[in-house]
């Protein structure tokens, strides 16, 4: 059986490909994607140490992860949506009316 | 030349923090003493485990002989919320992805202010041809 270790490796590494895109990229749709990301590291995570424990609650979790992330990505892509119709375009960084 | 380039011009400091985060976490994680993963055994009823978890109900008398029930914990009112939450991310989304005009709905076949300008699909009337 595969050490959990190595789960955790590829987790780190998926995670930080998210981290990477996110601090980088400024098309909101890529930035959406990153986010994406980072939040199946932290399934990968979730289903290992469901594994190592060898208890079902992490890959419940994570399927229940997977829903919200769904919700997420919908009302991302709606911002995303708002951000065309405003800027003409999808970069994020073009969207600095809203600060102070 | 129009073949990809690698852009030069950016800082490259967003790249070496993700590297020095993954190389943090991977001497971390490789130096992690952990115990052999305990599994769940040859004959685990996963699936009807899972589905026994998300609705609260006993895995056990789901399961059937010859094979074993693995324990989880009971989901159900997750399951619940997680239904609110989606049904609020669909409104949501669809709330900011309306367009409107005059306090009214544009929706996809919708001509109005542009009937000047709209171009029939077969270039029928007001079509490009004309």
């Amino acid at each position: 059986m595969i050490p959990t270790q190595y789960y955790l490796l590829l987790s780190a590494a998926v995670f930080c490909i998210g981290v990477f895109g996110v601090l980088t990229r400024r098309n909101a749709l890529i930035f959406l994607m990153s986010v994406e990301l980072i939040l199946n590291a932290a399934n990968i995570n979730l289903v290992a140490f469901s594994l190592q424990y060898g208890n079902l609650s992490g890959q419940v979790f994570s399927l229940f992860m997977m829903g919200l992330a769904a919700a997420e990505v919908a009302v991302g892509l709606g911002i995303v949506l708002v951000l065309y119709r405003n800027f003409s375009d999808v970069d994020v960084t073009e969207a600095t009316t809203m600060r102070w | 030349m129009s073949r990809p380039q690698l852009k030069t011009d950016t800082s490259l400091w967003p790249g070496v923090a993700a590297l020095g985060l993954f190389g943090v976490l991977a001497v971390t994680f490789l130096g992690a003493d952990l115990p052999d993963p305990a599994g769940f055994g040859a004959n685990a009823a996963m699936m009807k485990s899972i589905g026994a978890a998300m609705f609260g109900l006993e895995a056990s008398a789901l399961v059937g002989d010859g094979a074993t029930a693995v324990d989880a914990d009971s989901f159900l009112v997750v399951f619940e919320i997680i239904d609110l939450v989606l049904v609020g991310a669909l409104v949501g989304a669809i709330m900011l992805a309306r367009r409107e005009e005059n306090g009214e709905n544009v929706s996809v076949t919708s001509t109005t202010d542009s009937d000047s300008t709209a171009v029939a699909a077969d270039g029928g009337p007001g079509g490009a041809d004309e």
